[in-house]
């Protein structure tokens, strides 16, 4: 059925001149493996009742690293069969020897339910094992109740948890899981490849403290890994659990028939390239693909671009299908639990045909199987796309992969080069266990659970680190010293610290009407997000259907919302700023013309509020009008670096012509250029046709008027266009000059998390060719996003010179022309790329 | 090193300045106690402080059977003499629950005919805490039972989990464990603002404590004082707070004890205690005791919603025992005063057991005029009630005029 529809869209010329690229990844049918016959029978007898006759070669292999004692890492793509590989060695060691225990980590407490569920359809078919003790298996996190807490740490032999949970009630109170601990005998980790950046840190040494309780009790457990693709996924994996590891990869995709398609939306206009919006695209995939029963996920990249997408979707496919508001369904971040579980039940069972999303479903949750996979927009990583990908294809059926391209930048650069896409690495994932905030913090942790000795060891960590933190708990009276170990003395429980950036209390979103006295519960949503997407006045969609929100109460954590009628969106206006730069240390940098740079690192203040909001049309999507708002601002202190160019290095550069940061000057006929031209178009918008209102429409040059010797020769009558405030900036978009400080910033942006040993999520960025805090010179400012900073931005100034070589060579050597994602940014197709400023600046700074 | 000092503090860590006497251990333990006794073990020093107290007067050392049953003991029969339990009150360190909280002073106290004798096991630092165990262990072995004040869910779990943590065998497993606060919940149910071991005994026992005393929370902090100074000092207040808390839970055993042995007199005052035990006995199956106590206190409710409430009760109470006459005398109390399921008890008691169905219909229609006259009652009990009375009229109207309905 599938086939028939992808060569029907193939024979469609007015597809198929939109596929930039397309590959076919035919079927490999491995070779199938028996289950190895060290196995329980029994269990071999459950898992060929439950329709699992044999094993694919990494099953196999997997589980036979495991029997040989080998800590295991299984890469693979979803849905593969690698829970499989941790419940077989599980539930063999527990018919073997009864008492023995398993812990499984899961990123996300929405996995744990899920592979809980899968795990405990196998134990029904293993009666025995429930018998001797009914409450066998157990998830425990921070939904489970109270009073079923001490039910499941007195009984429970395989725990599904989180790391946050592990980190705040496990491992502090492990005297209470004796039984638990001193008989583990297998770790799993799930998904390794989401612990990253400084979350990954904090999970790293969450496992130091982990190991070390469970040999307190006896036990030296044995790790079961799997992860998503990543570059240097051994590498990573080590350093995570501080073990040596075999790694068993998945021979990509064996069992399905895969297409993919890099597919960019045609151009409306091609005087000022501007495309077709590419949910247009996705609603024509999607909609033909489930009138034929062809089952289809889509990611976009909000929450509120599912909420858009499944309006248009459901609203232009009413007249098709039956059951539309149940064939097509959305899911995300902020539903309810139970909402979530339905929406995975009706996909499974294929009562939902079409599921739009976000990342959200990026992880293994199980929606059953799946043919058309459609991302909307990059989403930013290679791995993050084959991820998602991977969650269409049916075994021993082929599967359709589209990436839909926006207007941004790094999506028209993979348009015009797909072969970046095809042929890059998966990202790498960096962490920095032994980074001395963050350690420092565990450490206390790992005191109070248990005394360290005086000859510290923790996991990998130098011993000279080591006890010089250790001497500052004492310093700080959080520690004393024994005759062969330091002890706790605090006075608090040192866990309550949260291992995540994003803050967990999450905002409840409540739903009034006037049938009804009491609100009733519609979703959450996570609080740092509230300001912006619950505000007062804010339309808010779930499922699909616009809500208005009447109240917005910070100190309850609730958004209370009224129901509302589809004529309107809003659009939030958020202001960033810095309230304060304060320089602990500055460096100085002068080259043979004068003054070049000064690098400097310190504390920043920055300020995020949400001042006032736009009421568009809900058809035309124009402005109505601007609404004010009072809300609470969002403080975030934190440590940055930040580098400044001169004004000599501008200077000079200025001179060579490799200097584009300068506002235009446009000449002296521009003004009357300007009026001519809205005269010639009417006053009105070339793109969309709206007419001027109080406000004249913009003008804009069709080549950029960076691109042309003279100002008369770019104000040509020819070269101009008359456009509305909207339509110019989505012009602008396609026909991007950039500069060499912004080329210069991105790649600063892309390096860095390599030199701090974080991920790109951890750092912000501001690039400012005036920036008011270091007297109006060009600056890049780079700063933590962790609240009172945990060391990066001290890293990166303490490693500025080496970082800023590394950047020159980097860039140097990649051999794109004008710059690319992996050197100083996509360049557009109409526009021009700042690589060669850049490397002019880079040049003047570094030898 | 200098570098890394230089590293850490410009992250903001807090580095001290390195000392040549850094790295070596912290000083000797400051002086022991008046009347302590130290015992040496290699892995640490616990201190004993002992202490003996006359007991006012003489007390009858068995236990009472009354506690034994509540405590939900196999072995009734068994005598237990108070002299073979210890009364166990620990000072932890920090808060409740972590594997970082140490019960750096465990009170015991034992009771002998005429004396209590405490003894305090006392610990100066964290890295004594196995030897305190080590001691603790083989008292506690040698001990029939004990008795706390909220040692349920607190002071034994704490220790429990301090065992568990050295691995030792838990010594606290086999004795019969006698929560004093459950019980004091039983018996002063509605007495005083809380249980709290202070207010009862203000309230209860009339014993004070001296200045010297200090509030429970603040004990953690206080030995952390202890600890970052090693200025005994702030040990003293512990100490107190510790042994009034054992010799209180010993006094308030014994005022327990004689309200079994030696039953209050009849009186105004008394009586909320003497219901309070009367539910108790209900509630260890001691029935005869239960309606004795419940009839001592029955006169003297000043409210008719409690007199219906217990008199309802205690027909019950008569009706398991088939002594129906004394049953029927309070639900006829109970009705007189309002009450509709007395009422309907005494129309299914002549239904049922007298056959009267006359009867039985006559006090089904007073409900009926009773439900009727209440204005009072919202729309859902009184649907709920009406149905049920009507069910009951149509079930004698069936028994009474049986052709009638086969016609029908």
């Amino acid at each position: 059925m599938l086939d028939t529809l992808i060569e029907r869209w193939l024979s469609d010329p007015s597809i198929v001149k939109n596929i930039v690229s397309r590959k076919h990844f035919p079927r490999q049918v491995g070779k199938m493996f028996d289950f190895p016959h060290w196995l329980h029978r029994n269990l071999i007898d459950a898992f060929h009742e439950n329709g699992i006759p044999n094993l694919y070669q990494h099953q196999f292999e997997a589980l036979q690293a495991i029997h040989a004692g080998q800590h295991t890492l299984i890469i693979s793509s979803v849905a593969s069969g690698k829970s499989l590989i941790y419940q077989i060695p599980i539930l063999d060691v527990l018919l073997k020897s009864p008492s023995a225990s398993a812990l499984l980590l899961f990123p996300t407490k929405a996995l744990a339910y899920d592979q809980g569920q899968k795990f405990q359809n196998i134990l029904s078919k293993l009666p025995n094992l429930l018998t001797s003790n009914p409450h066998l298996l157990a998830q425990f996190d921070g939904d489970t109740p109270l009073s079923k807490r001490a039910k499941i740490i007195q009984n429970a032999q395989i725990v599904l948890t989180n790391p946050d949970m592990l980190h705040h009630t496990i491992l502090p109170r492990h005297s209470h899981w004796v039984n638990f601990f001193s008989t583990l005998r297998y770790i799993v980790l799930d998904e390794i490849h989401t612990y990253r950046g400084v979350f990954g840190s904090h999970v790293a040494n969450i496992l130091r403290r982990l190991k070390r309780i469970a040999q307190h009790y006896g036990a030296s457990p044995q790790f079961i890994l799997t992860s998503g693709t990543i570059s240097a996924p051994e590498e990573f994996a080590e350093q995570l659990i501080e073990e040596s590891i075999v790694k068993i990869e998945q021979k990509e995709w064996s069992n399905t028939e895969r297409q993919i398609w890099i597919y960019n939306p045609p151009v409306l206009n091609p005087d000022l390239g501007v495309r077709r919006h590419p949910f247009e695209e996705a609603l024509q995939f999607a909609m033909e693909a489930t009138q034929q029963n062809i089952h289809s996920i889509l990611f976009c990249r909000s929450r509120k671009a599912v909420e858009l997408l499944l309006i248009q979707l459901r609203e232009k496919s009413t007249a098709l299908l039956e059951d539309v508001d149940q064939s097509i369904q959305s899911y995300r971040s902020g539903y309810l639990p139970s909402l979530r579980r339905e929406i995975e039940h009706n996909l499974r069972c294929g009562k939902t045909r079409c599921v739009v999303t976000t990342n959200a479903l990026e992880l293994g949750i199980d929606i059953g199987e799946l043919d058309v996979t459609i991302i909307i927009g990059f989403p930013g990583s290679i791995a993050s796309t084959w991820q998602q990908f991977g969650r269409s294809g049916r075994k021993n059926q082929g599967s359709l992969g589209i990436l839909l391209l926006t207007d941004d930048p790094l999506d028209q650069y993979l348009a015009h080069h797909p072969e970046y896409f095809w042929e890059s690495n998966p990202e790498r994932v960096i962490i920095d266990p032994n980074n001395p905030l963050i350690l420092l913090n565990h450490l206390r942790c790992a005191l109070y659970e248990i005394p360290i000795s005086r000859q510290p060891s923790f996991g990998t960590a130098p011993v000279e680190l080591l006890s010089t933190l250790l001497e500052s708990l004492v310093f700080q009276g959080d520690a004393i010293r024994g005759k062969s170990a330091y002890y706790f003395s605090g006075l608090k429980t040192p866990q309550s610290f949260s291992i995540r950036s994003l803050s967990e209390h999450n905002f409840q979103i409540l739903l009034e009407d006037t049938e009804n006295p009491s609100p009733t519960l519609l979703g959450s949503i996570d609080s740092d997000s509230a300001d912006w997407m619950v505000h007062p006045g804010a339309i808010y969609f779930h499922e699909g259907c616009p809500y208005q929100v009447q109240k917005l109460d910070f100190d309850r954590h609730i958004a209370i919302l009224r129901s509302e009628n589809l004529d309107r969106l809003t659009q939030p206006l958020i202001e960033t700023q810095i309230l304060s730069l304060k320089a602990n240390e500055v460096q100085e940098y002068r080259s043979p013309n004068g003054d070049a740079y000064r690098i400097a690192f310190g504390q920043v203040e920055l300020r995020r509020q949400v001042k006032s909001y736009l009421v568009l049309d809900w058809n035309t999507r124009l402005v109505i009008e601007k609404k004010d708002l009072d809300l609470p601002s969002r403080d975030l202190s934190t440590m940055a670096f930040w580098l400044t160019l001169s004004n000599d290095l501008v200077d000079d550069l200025r001179q060579q012509g490799a200097w584009s940061n300068d506002p235009n000057q446009y000449g002296s006929n521009w003004e009357v250029q300007k009026r001519l031209v809205r005269q010639r178009d009417h006053y009105r918008c070339q793109l969309c046709g709206s007419p001027e209102g109080e406000q004249a429409h913009h003008v804009h040059h069709k080549i950029p008027f960076r691109l042309f010797a003279s100002p008369q020769e770019a104000n040509r009558l020819e070269n101009l266009i008359t456009l509305c405030p909207t339509c110019h900036r989505k012009v602008e978009g396609a026909v991007r000059v950039q500069s060499g400080l912004a080329a210069l910033g991105y790649a600063f942006t892309h390096i860095s998390p390599l030199f701090a040993r974080c991920d790109r999520g951890d750092l912000g960025v501001t690039i400012d060719s005036k920036f008011s805090w270091c007297e109006n010179l060009p600056t890049i400012l780079i700063h933590e996003q962790v609240q009172g900073g945990i060391g990066l931005a001290f890293r990166l100034y303490e490693i500025a010179g080496e970082l800023l070589i590394t950047i020159k060579q980097h860039i140097k050597k990649c051999a794109c022309s004008e710059g690319c994602p992996s050197c100083t940014g996509p360049v557009t197709n109409n526009g021009m790329g700042g690589k060669r400023e850049a490397l002019a600046l880079l040049e003047r700074m570094v030898a | 090193m200098d570098e890394l000092h230089r590293y850490l503090k410009s992250l903001g860590i807090p580095i001290m300045q390195p000392k040549i006497d850094s790295a070596s251990p912290e000083p000797p333990h400051p002086a022991p106690f008046p009347n302590s006794q130290s015992i040496h073990h290699p892995f640490g020093t616990v201190y004993v402080i002992n202490e003996n107290t006359s007991s006012p007067k003489t007390n009858p050392l068995k236990i009472p059977g009354e506690i034994i049953k509540w405590s939900g003991f196999k072995h009734q029969d068994e005598n237990f003499s108070i002299s073979d339990f210890l009364f166990v009150d620990v000072e932890t360190s920090g808060e409740y629950g972590g594997a970082g909280v140490i019960c750096f002073l465990v009170g015991i106290g034992k009771v002998s005919d005429q004396e209590i004798h405490l003894s305090q096991y006392l610990i100066l630092h964290p890295e004594d805490e196995l030897a305190q165990l080590i001691e603790l262990e083989k008292i506690f072995l040698s001990a029939k039972g004990f008795l706390t004040y909220n040692g349920k869910s607190f002071d034994l779990p704490l220790l429990d989990s301090r065992f568990q943590y050295h691995h030792i065998p838990l010594p606290t497993r086999e004795g019969l464990h006698i929560d004093l606060l459950l019980l004091s919940r039983k018996i002063w149910k509605n007495h005083s603002p809380n249980r709290a071991l202070r207010t009862m005994e203000a309230t209860v026992l009339g014993i004070e404590r001296s200045v010297e005393d200090v509030p429970g929370w603040l004990i953690p902090s206080l030995f952390r004082d202890f600890l970052l100074t090693k200025d005994a000092s702030f040990l003293n207040p512990v100490l107190y707070h510790n042994k009034m808390d054992v010799l209180s839970m010993v006094h308030l055993y014994f005022h327990i004890a004689d309200l079994f042995t030696n039953p209050l007199e009849r009186s105004k005052e008394n009586a909320e205690i003497h219901f309070c035990l009367a539910s108790f006995y209900q509630s260890i199956g001691e029935i005869d005791r239960a309606i004795e106590a419940f009839e001592t206190c029955l006169p003297y409710l000043p409210e008719a919603s409690q007199r219906i409430a217990l008199s309802e009760n205690l027909a019950s109470l008569y009706k398991h025992q088939k002594r129906y006459q004394n049953a029927i005398e309070k639900w006829q109390e109970a009705a007189s005063l309002g009450s509709l399921s007395a009422h309907l008890e005494l129309a299914k008691y002549y239904e049922h057991l007298q056959k009267d169905l006359n009867t039985a219909r006559r006090w089904v229609e007073a409900a009926s005029k009773l439900l009727e006259d209440n204005k009072k009652m919202d729309r859902f009990t009184r649907t709920k009630w009406q149905t049920e009375l009507q069910y009951r009229l149509d079930r004698l109207n069936k028994k009474s005029f049986p052709r009638q309905n086969e016609r029908k």
